[in-house]
C-alpha cells in the first residue's frame, strides 16, 4: 500500500510523542490538544481514503471503514475522557494515541507483518491503559489479559507465517486455520478465550473501557474477516462452519445469561458485549455476503450503542464513585439528556425498531435463515431469544439506575451541561438512530462495496427492514403525541396499606433482586452453576494445568536430583579415585604402562 | 615451490639470531620472535593458493629426486594443519611479551619457542620417515626443555618424567623407522608405499604397532599419558598453550592420521586400536579432571579427554569420521590455548593457579572472565561455540557407523566435561570475594585471548559452504589419498 495510507497512525503516533513532551503544560491546554489532535486524526483518515477509495478492492475498503470507524470513535472517546477524567497526566493521553494509532495501523496494514507488529503494539499500549488506574483489580485483570491476549498474538503468529506459504497441505490449513481462529478470537473475547474481558473492561478507566468494548475487540472480529474471507475461502470447511456457528450460539447465550445477573454495570456491559460478538460470528459464519453484511452492519451498530452504553455508565460512575447497580437509582431527574442517550442505546442493544440494532440483527437473522442448515435456524432461534434476554436485561440496568424513586446517593455534582460530553453521547445516540432508521441508505452506500457482489443480496430483504424503519418512525411520532398527550393525565395518590402509610424505600423493588426468578429457573440454573465452578474459564482451566504441570516437573526434578543425578555424581567420584590411584607419579610405574600398552597394541596386530 | 620452505626456515633463522644477536635484551629477543613468526604465518597464508590449486605440491630439496634426496610435501590436510598452528604460534608469542618477563632469561624461551614452531613446521612439510623423526626430535627437546623453565623442583621433576617418557616414545619410532630402512631401503614415504603394497603384512604389523605406541604415546592416548598432566600443568602458561593446542596435535595425532588412512592402509584393523585408544582416553581424562585441585592440571586432563575424541573421530573414520576429527582438532586447538592462556592471565595477577586460593575473578578480571567462559563452553560443546560443531559432527559419525554405544559415551563425556568445567566457573570466576587489589591484565595478554574467543564464538561460521570447500579437500585426502600417487607422476 502507499505510505500516505498510514498518514493518520503517523500523525497518532506524533500526537503521542507530543503529549510526552507537553508534560508541562496546563491540563487546560493539553485537553485542547489531545482533542485537537484526535479530531485531526478521523479528518485525515476520512480524507486520505476518500481520495484512494476508487482504487481499492473490496478487502480494502473494508479496511477502510474500519479505520474511519476507529478514529471517529476514538475521537468521540477522547472528547468525552476530558469530561470525564480531567486529571489524568500525559502518560493517558500518549498511550491513547498509541492505542489508537497501532489500531488504525492494524486495519491499515496490507502487508501481514506490519499488521502483526502493529497488532503487538496494541496489545502492548492496551494492556498499560488498563493498568492506568493502578489498583489491585486492575493489575490482576491486566495480568490476565496480557496473558490471555498474548498467547492469542502467537498463535496469530504462527498462522501468519504458516499461511505465508506458498501450498499448504489440507491439515496444515486446518491447524493455521484453528490458530488464526483462536489468535483474532481471543482479542474479540468469543466463547471459551473470553475470560479476560470481564475482568478488563470493567477496570480499564471508562472511556477506555468504551475503546475496548467499541473498536479493540471489532480489531479481532477484522483480521478473523480478513483471514476467512480474503485467504481461506468462505466455505472451505463445512466443519469449521458448523463449529464457528456453535461457537457463535454458545458465545451469544453465555454473554447475555451471565449479563442478566451482574450488580456491576461495567460487567454487565462486558458480558453483553461478549454476546454482541456472538452475533457478529453468526454473521461471519454463514460465509455468505449477506451474512458478513450483517456482521459488519452489527459490527459498526456494536461499536455506536456499546461505547454509548459505556460512556453513559461513566457518567454514573463519575456522580455516585461506585459501578454497583443497588447504589444507582433515581437519576433521571438529574440527568436527563443521559438517561435519553441510554436508553436509545439499550433499546438499540435489545433490537427494538427503529433503532440500528434492529436492523443488524434482521440481516444476520436473514442470513442465518438463508443458509438453510439446521444448525442455522436453531441460532436464528437462539439469537432471537438473545435480543429477548438483553432487552430484559437492559430493562433491569435502566430500572436500577434512572427510573424509581431516587435512593441513589450522590457522591460529586456534576453537570450535563458541557460539550465535552454532549457532543460524545448526542453523536452516538444520533448514529443509533440514523443507522436504524436509514437502512438502504447505509447498505446501499457504505456496506454494498464491502460485501461484493450486489446482486447477491437481497434487495427486496433491504427494502423490508428499510420499510420498518419508516414505519417505526410513524410510530414513534404517533407514540410521542399519544405520550405527551396523555403524559399530563395522571393522578398523584398516597399509597396506602392496610390503612398505613408506606415509605418510598419498600415500594422501590429493588431489579437486581427481581432477576434472581431468572437464576432459579431449572435450565439456566444449572448453566450459572457450572460457570461458577470455572469450567469455561478457558484462563483458569490453564491456570490449573500449569499448576499441575509444574508440581509434577517438580517431582520429576526431585527425581532426577536424588536418584539419578547424586547417583550418577557418586559412582562417577567412586571410578575417579579408582582412576587416581593410577597416576601416583611414580616414573617407573608409568614406564610399565607404556609397556602394557605397546603389548597390547602388538597382540591387536598380531591375532587380526 | 619454493615457498613450502619458509615456515621451517624462517623460524629457524629466528632460532638462530636471537641467540645470536638478542640474547640480553628481554624486549627485542620477543619482538623478533613474533616478527618471524608472523612471517611464517604470511608464507603459509601465501602457500595456500599453490595447494588448493593442485591436490598437493612437492619441493625436491636441492632438485634430487624422489629415492636420493630429501622431499617436502604439502596438501590440503597438512596445510589446515599449518594454518592453524601457524595462526596460534604469533598470538602465543605475543601473550608471552608481557608474560615471559617475569622469568629471568626470557630470551632462552624465544629460543625455544623459534625451535618448537621449527619441528612443529618441519613434521607437516616432511614426506620423509628420517626428516619427520629429525623435526620430532627437535621440537621435542625444545619442549623438555621449556617444561623445566622456571628450574623450579616440580618443574624439573615433570620435565624429568616427561624427558624419559617422551624418550621412549622417540625411540619406538626411530626403531619402527630403522625397521622399513631395513625392510625397504628405503625411507621416502612414497618410495616405501611402491614397495610396500607388494609386501606381506606378517612384515609390516611390528613396524606398524611401534609406530602407534610412539605416536599414541606422542598424542598422549590413554595408558601412554601419564606424562601429561605434569608436564602441561607446571609448564610457564603459553608453553602449556603451545603443548597442549597444538604440539601433542602435531607430533601426535598429525601422523597418527598419516600412519593410519594414508600409509598402512592395508592394516584396518589400526582403526580399531586408535579408536580404542580414543574411546579410552576420553572416558579417563574426562574423570580425571573432575576431581583436581588445580586449574591448569584440570585443563591438562580435558586435553586427554578431547584428543581422545580426535582418536575416537579418526578411528571412526568415513567422511563424517574425517571431518569430526579435523573439526575437532581445529577447535579444540583454539580453545585449549586460549584456555592455557587464560590460566596464564589469572597466574600473572594471583601468582597461583590452585583452585581454592582462587576466587571471584569476574569482578576483577571481567575480560579474562568472558574469554575463559568461551573456552570453557566451547570444550564442553556448548552449540554457538566451535567444539559443539566437531563434537555432534563426531557423534553422528559414530551413529552412522552403527556405533551407538560410542556415540552415547561421547555424549556422557561431553556432559561430564560440562560438569567439571562449570564447577570450575562457579568456584573460581562467578564466586564472592573481597579481595580488591587485582585488575584487568594489559592489552598484550589481553588480546590473544580475544582474538581466538571471537574465532571459537564464530565456529559456525565455518561450515559456510566456501570454507567448507577446503575441509572436504582435506578428509578426501584423508579418506583416498595415497603417497604411491605421487611416484606414478
Amino acid at each position: 500500500m502507499y505510505i500516505k495510507i498510514f498518514l493518520p497512525v503517523f500523525v497518532c503516533y506524533g500526537f503521542s510523542i507530543l503529549n510526552i513532551f507537553s508534560f508541562k503544560l496546563k491540563r487546560d491546554i493539553r485537553k485542547h490538544l489531545s482533542t485537537i489532535g484526535s479530531f485531526s486524526v478521523l479528518i485525515l483518515s476520512i480524507y486520505i481514503l476518500r481520495i484512494h477509495l476508487p482504487l481499492f478492492n473490496q478487502w480494502e475498503k473494508i479496511s477502510t471503514f474500519f479505520a474511519i470507524l476507529i478514529s471517529g470513535i476514538s475521537f468521540l472517546c477522547i472528547v468525552y475522557s476530558q469530561w470525564y477524567n480531567p486529571s489524568v497526566n500525559f502518560v493517558y493521553d500518549s498511550l491513547f494515541f498509541i492505542f489508537v494509532g497501532s489500531m488504525i495501523g492494524v486495519v491499515l496494514s496490507s502487508s501481514l507483518i506490519i499488521f502483526y507488529i502493529f497488532w503487538e503494539i496494541m496489545t502492548i499500549s492496551s494492556f498499560f491503559l488498563i493498568l492506568y488506574e493502578n489498583t489491585d483489580e486492575a493489575k490482576s485483570a491486566s495480568i490476565k489479559y496480557i496473558i490471555m491476549t498474548g498467547t492469542g498474538s502467537i498463535f496469530l503468529l504462527f498462522g501468519i507465517i504458516g499461511i505465508s506459504f506458498a501450498e499448504i497441505p489440507n491439515l496444515w490449513k486446518h491447524i493455521l486455520f484453528l490458530s488464526i481462529f483462536i489468535g483474532a478470537g481471543v482479542k474479540s473475547g468469543i466463547f471459551p478465550l473470553n475470560s479476560w474481558v470481564p475482568e478488563a473492561y470493567p477496570t480499564a478507566p471508562t472511556p477506555i473501557s468504551a475503546i475496548f468494548s467499541g473498536i479493540m475487540s471489532k480489531t479481532g472480529i477484522y483480521a478473523f474477516i480478513k483471514f476467512y474471507f480474503a485467504i481461506f475461502q468462505p466455505n472451505w470447511s463445512v466443519i469449521w462452519e458448523n463449529i464457528m456457528v456453535i461457537i457463535g450460539i454458545i458465545t451469544l447465550l453465555s454473554g447475555v445469561l451471565l449479563a442478566l445477573i451482574q450488580h456491576d454495570i461495567k460487567k454487565l456491559l462486558a458480558y453483553h458485549s461478549i454476546s454482541q460478538i456472538g452475533y457478529i460470528f453468526l454473521g461471519i459464519a454463514t460465509g455468505t455476503s449477506i451474512g458478513l453484511l450483517g456482521a459488519l452492519y452489527h459490527l459498526l451498530n456494536h461499536s455506536i450503542f456499546k461505547s454509548l452504553l459505556f460512556l453513559g455508565s461513566g457518567v454514573l460512575i463519575k456522580l455516585t464513585g461506585s459501578r454497583e447497580l443497588e447504589k444507582y437509582g433515581g437519576f433521571s431527574s438529574i440527568l436527563p439528556f443521559t438517561f435519553l442517550a441510554f436508553s436509545i442505546a439499550s433499546f438499540s442493544i435489545s433490537g427494538l425498531p427503529p433503532f440500528n440494532g434492529f436492523v443488524s440483527k434482521w440481516i444476520i437473522c436473514q442470513a442465518l435463515l438463508e443458509k438453510k442448515t439446521g444448525i442455522s435456524i436453531l441460532a436464528m432461534v437462539i439469537s432471537l431469544l438473545g435480543s429477548a434476554l438483553t432487552l430484559a436485561s437492559f430493562i433491569k440496568v435502566l430500572n436500577d439506575s434512572f427510573l424509581g424513586v431516587g435512593k441513589g446517593k450522590i457522591k460529586e455534582k456534576i453537570s450535563e451541561k458541557t460539550s465535552f460530553l454532549i457532543i460524545p453521547l448526542g453523536t452516538l445516540a444520533f448514529g443509533c438512530l440514523f443507522f436504524g432508521m436509514f437502512p438502504g441508505l447505509v447498505v446501499n452506500k457504505i456496506f454494498a462495496p464491502m460485501t461484493g457482489n450486489i446482486q447477491t443480496l437481497n434487495i427486496k430483504l433491504i427494502n423490508a427492514v428499510s420499510l420498518w424503519g419508516y414505519i417505526s418512525i410513524l410510530i414513534f411520532f404517533f407514540l410521542y403525541i399519544y405520550l405527551s398527550k396523555s403524559v399530563k393525565k395522571f393522578k398523584e395518590k398516597n399509597v396506602f396499606v392496610g390503612g398505613e402509610r408506606l415509605s418510598y424505600e419498600i415500594t422501590d423493588f429493588d431489579g437486581s433482586h427481581f432477576y434472581k426468578t431468572v437464576y432459579e429457573t431449572n435450565v439456566i440454573k444449572e448453566f450459572y452453576e457450572i460457570e461458577k465452578k470455572g469450567i469455561f474459564d478457558s484462563y483458569s482451566i490453564s491456570e490449573k494445568l500449569l499448576n499441575f504441570t509444574s508440581k509434577l516437573s517438580n517431582k520429576i526434578e526431585v527425581f532426577v536430583r536424588d536418584e539419578i543425578y547424586r547417583k550418577g555424581r557418586d559412582l562417577i567420584y567412586f571410578i575417579t579415585e579408582r582412576f587416581k590411584s593410577f597416576q601416583n607419579g611414580l616414573l617407573p610405574r608409568y614406564i610399565l604402562w607404556v609397556i602394557a600398552g605397546l603389548i597390547f597394541i602388538m597382540e591387536v596386530l598380531k591375532r587380526w | 615451490m619454493n615457498l613450502i620452505v619458509f615456515p621451517v626456515i624462517l623460524n629457524l633463522f629466528s632460532a638462530f639470531l636471537i641467540a645470536l644477536l638478542w640474547k640480553k635484551s628481554k624486549i627485542y629477543s620477543g619482538i623478533a620472535c613474533l616478527c618471524f613468526s608472523l612471517l611464517s604465518l604470511i608464507s603459509v597464508i601465501l602457500l595456500g593458493k599453490y595447494v588448493f590449486q593442485n591436490q598437493y605440491i612437492l619441493y625436491y630439496v636441492g632438485g634430487w629426486e624422489i629415492p636420493i634426496g630429501i622431499t617436502l610435501m604439502v596438501d590440503a590436510l597438512s596445510y589446515i594443519f599449518l594454518l592453524v598452528l601457524n595462526f596460534i604460534l604469533p598470538l602465543i608469542c605475543w601473550f608471552s611479551l608481557t608474560y615471559m618477563g617475569k622469568y629471568v632469561k626470557s630470551s632462552y624461551f624465544y629460543i625455544l619457542f623459534s625451535l618448537i614452531s621449527t619441528g612443529l613446521n618441519g613434521i607437516l612439510i616432511s614426506m620423509d620417515f628420517f626428516n619427520i623423526y629429525v623435526f620430532l626430535e627437535i621440537s621435542s627437546i625444545a619442549s623438555y626443555i621449556l617444561v623445566a623453565f622456571g628450574l623450579k623442583t616440580e618443574e624439573l621433576e615433570a620435565s624429568l618424567k616427561y624427558t624419559m617418557l617422551g624418550f621412549i616414545g622417540s625411540v619406538l619410532i626411530l626403531v619402527s623407522i630403522g625397521l622399513i630402512l631395513g625392510k625397504t631401503g628405503t625411507l621416502n614415504i612414497a618410495d616405501f608405499m611402491n614397495i610396500a603394497i607388494g609386501m606381506d603384512r606378517i612384515q609390516l604389523w611390528f613396524i606398524l604397532g611401534l609406530f602407534i605406541s610412539g605416536l599414541a604415546l606422542k598424542t598422549a592416548l590413554f595408558p601412554f599419558h601419564f606424562w601429561l598432566p605434569d608436564a602441561h600443568s607446571l609448564a610457564p602458561s603459553p608453553v602449556s598453550a603451545i603443548l597442549s593446542g597444538i604440539f601433542i596435535k602435531i607430533t601426535g595425532f598429525y601422523l597418527l592420521i598419516r600412519i593410519v588412512s594414508n600409509i598402512f592402509i592395508m592394516f584396518s584393523e589400526s582403526k580399531i586400536i586408535v579408536m580404542g585408544l580414543g574411546l579410552s582416553s576420553m572416558i579417563f581424562g574426562a574423570l580425571m579432571a573432575i576431581d583436581q585441585k588445580d586449574i591448569k592440571r584440570t585443563y591438562a586432563y580435558s586435553s586427554i579427554s578431547q584428543i581422545g575424541y580426535c582418536a575416537l573421530a579418526l578411528g571412526i573414520g568415513g567422511y563424517w569420521g574425517y571431518l569430526g576429527a579435523i573439526l575437532h582438532f581445529i577447535f579444540h586447538s583454539l580453545s585449549k590455548s586460549l584456555l592455557f592462556l587464560n590460566s596464564g592471565a589469572i597466574e600473572y595477577k594471583y601468582k597461583t593457579t590452585k583452585i581454592d586460593d582462587l576466587k571471584g575473578i569476574e569482578d576483577k578480571m571481567p575480560y579474562t572472565t568472558m574469554t575463559g567462559f568461551v573456552g570453557m563452553l566451547s570444550i564442553a560443546g556448548i552449540p554457538p561455540f566451535g567444539c559443539f560443531w566437531s563434537k555432534i559432527i563426531i557423534i553422528i559419525s559414530a551413529i552412522k557407523a552403527h556405533y551407538y554405544g560410542i556415540a552415547f559415551i561421547a555424549v556422557v563425556v561431553s556432559i561430564i566435561t560440562l560438569g567439571y568445567f562449570l564447577k570450575l566457573l562457579r568456584n573460581i570466576f562467578y564466586s564472592k570475594d573481597e579481595n580488591p587489589k587485582i585488575n584487568e591484565v594489559n592489552f598484550n595478554l589481553l588480546m590473544p585471548m580475544v582474538l581466538l574467543s571471537i574465532i571459537i564464538f564464530l565456529g559456525g561460521l565455518i561450515f559456510s559452504p566456501n570454507i567448507k570447500i577446503y575441509i572436504d579437500k582435506a578428509v578426501s585426502v584423508m579418506e583416498n589419498f595415497s603417497y604411491a600417487q605421487i611416484m606414478e607422476k
